[in-house]
């Protein structure tokens, strides 16, 4: 539906050409992929072991992370949207700082402390647990990035809900564990949704902390993206196979948080 | 299970001091303007107002429940807005209080379902989602899941007010209905003077914080204590200070009334029905011994009559009830200048009147 034209509601001409370049510089490399992608060969170039390898382990970690990062990322959004409590408040910007950290300082981080060096190296090498350059590290890597999303997903959605209704729980002798499972998350579901599919997505994409933390290992954290750059240095074709592959599952999940992202409100 | 209640809540901008009994099986109207306090004093009764600074007593068939949390409270409440589940049917909406006592499912909804057929909700309507109901649907819905769990105290906060003024005065009919059967107290608070007059047994005025009046139902309609009262049950009510037969208001105006009052410094209430206010258009001959030129101000149409808002000189003001032909006749519209008169004889004195 096209609103109804109002003036005074317009759009300055000035605005136009800088919007269409904008717009461009997403479209122009985007129609580049589309372009050079080799498609007839696309069936044999992902159906290659070692892309089926990466895309398997793409899937398997980026869902484990997002799991990880819906579990523990969704109770500090609620947390953090109805606390006053001035721990949570100063939490707050330290659990949303990988949204804006370079993922290779993650990385860094993430051997600095789950590291044969790290901080609790010592202690997981006595409990015989040795995390880099395993599929596990591939998972903290991704969770560790793909927190933020969730936090502030999850917490948006609790500053939204009615707190009336929860009041109206308890004037039904509803306990608030009660409420908290048979009214504030049901009703928070697309909420929880959203921030899991965009943890997901956050984690499919990742790569500077997976490769600084976890390496380049086939089979074990070799995922998509670690796979493309890997391609890119001897074979172009699979390079490109392998990131039309990846624009489309990411086109997939737009399209599933289509309500809350994507079209008008 | 009668409640003993007390109030006494300072804060910035606001404080209450109130304190009242209602017996089982009794309902309490709680009238008051905006801003009086009413919605507060149902969420400290219900517990959901936590307040360090308030001191609040709330006693239940004899036992002390200031301190019990919302959710062990006996009460059930009626809100406002509704505040029904969206997620869930008006089965399972009705059902919930039970849910949340452990009650099994089948139990839960079969309970339910009883509770919404004497509400009036069919099966068909029972499996609706609060966003397929009509506003009457969904108040009846919200009254059935206050009630369910048989609750000591029923709290409702102007029950009608999602429902379409067409269709309040069967509402107000059947919530009647299911109070009859109710053995519980009901605290029910409105701004509606049919809502309080028909419903409630007593009627407790909340002016500002504090209780202008506390009576039964049909005392408050005789004799309201204050203006907002008197305006509420559709009377006049002027304060004035009596000498002998004459009182005079704040203002100035001089009211004769038929009995002499005992002197008193304190200020008396003057009630002055409407529909003995009469309405001339020349100084009225004969003998009324109240008579002021007036000036018109709002005209209001209800019925077959109309209620005429006259100033007086004074710039006290007066309800008059006229017939629509007087409407007419005297060519009643704001501004018209008019002269009004009382006969002394229709006028009642009440003590300790507030303004």
């Amino acid at each position: 539906m096209t609103a109804p034209a109002r003036r005074g509601a317009g759009i300055p001409g000035a605005l136009v050409a800088p919007a269409l370049v904008g717009a461009l510089l997403v479209l122009l490399p985007l129609l580049g992929l589309v372009v050079r992608t080799p498609w007839r060969a696309l069936g044999d170039l992902l159906g290659e072991p070692e892309a089926v390898e990466a895309l398997r382990l793409s899937l398997v970690s980026a869902s484990a992370a997002a799991v990880l990062a819906t579990v523990t990322g969704g109770p500090l959004g609620w947390i953090f949207a109805r606390s006053a409590h001035p721990g949570a408040r100063a939490l707050r910007p330290l659990v949303l700082l990988p949204l804006v950290l370079p993922p290779v300082v993650a990385g860094v981080a993430l051997l600095a402390t789950f590291g044969r060096r790290g901080i609790l190296g010592d202690g997981l090498d006595a409990l015989g647990v040795h995390v880099p350059f395993t599929t596990l590290a591939v998972v903290l890597a991704q969770a560790f990035v793909a927190l933020p999303f969730v936090v502030l997903t999850v917490e948006t959605g609790v500053r939204n809900a009615d707190v009336g209704l929860e009041e109206a729980a308890a004037a039904c002798g509803a306990s608030r564990w009660f409420t908290f499972r048979h009214v504030s998350l049901p009703l928070l579901g697309p909420s929880v949704v959203a921030a899991a599919l965009l943890a997901w997505a956050r984690a499919l994409g990742e790569f500077g902390a997976t490769i600084t933390f976890a390496g380049n290992v086939a089979g074990r954290t070799r995922t998509l993206p670690l796979a493309v750059v890997t391609a890119l240095q001897r074979d172009t074709d699979t390079a490109l196979a392998l990131s039309a592959l990846l624009v489309a599952v990411s086109l997939l999940v737009l399209v599933g948080l289509r309500d809350r992202w994507l079209g008008g409100r | 299970m009668s409640l003993h209640a007390t109030a006494q809540v300072a804060r910035p901008g606001f404080a209450m001091d109130v304190a009242f009994d209602v017996g089982d099986g009794e309902v309490l109207a709680v009238v008051g303007p905006n801003g009086a306090g009413k919605s507060t004093l149902l969420r400290l009764l219900a517990g959901l107002e936590v307040d360090g600074e308030a001191h609040v007593g709330v006693h239940l068939g004899g036992r002390d429940i200031s301190s019990v949390p919302t959710d062990r409270r006996p009460v059930g409440v009626a809100f406002q807005d509704l505040r029904l589940f969206p997620h869930l049917d008006a089965v399972a909406n009705v059902a919930f209080p039970l849910r949340a006592r452990h009650r099994p499912r089948g139990e839960a909804e079969a309970a339910a379902r009883d509770e919404l057929e004497a509400v009036g909700i069919d099966a068909d309507t029972a499996r609706r989602r609060p966003a397929e109901l009509s506003g009457g649907e969904a108040q009846r819905v919200a009254l059935a899941r206050a009630l369910v769990a048989r609750p000591e105290l029923l709290l409702l906060d102007e029950p009608f007010a999602a429902v379409d003024a067409e269709f309040r005065p069967t509402a107000r009919a059947a919530l009647a209905q299911r109070l009859r059967d109710f053995p519980g107290v009901t605290v029910l608070v409105t701004h509606d003077p049919a809502d309080a007059l028909l419903l409630g047994d007593r009627i407790l005025v909340l002016e500002g914080g504090s209780v202008t009046q506390h009576a039964p139902a049909a005392e408050v309609a005789r004799r309201p204590a204050s203006r907002y009262a008197a305006n509420l049950v559709g009377t006049n009510l002027v304060v004035a200070t009596p000498a002998g037969r004459t009182c005079r208001t704040a203002a100035g105006t001089v009211v004769v009334v038929a009995d002499e009052v005992p002197e008193q410094p304190a200020p008396v209430g003057l009630i002055v029905p409407p529909n003995a206010v009469a309405l001339h258009p020349d100084r009225p001959v004969g003998t009324p011994r109240n008579a002021w030129p007036v000036t018109v101000g709002a005209v209001e149409l209800l019925g077959s009559r109309a209620r005429v808002v006259v100033v007086l000189p004074a710039g006290d003001e007066l309800v008059a009830e006229v017939t629509l032909a007087a409407v007419d006749e005297l060519a009643i519209a704001a501004g018209r200048e008019l002269w009004a008169s009382v006969k002394a004889t229709e006028i009642a004195v009440v003590g300790g009147a507030r303004p």
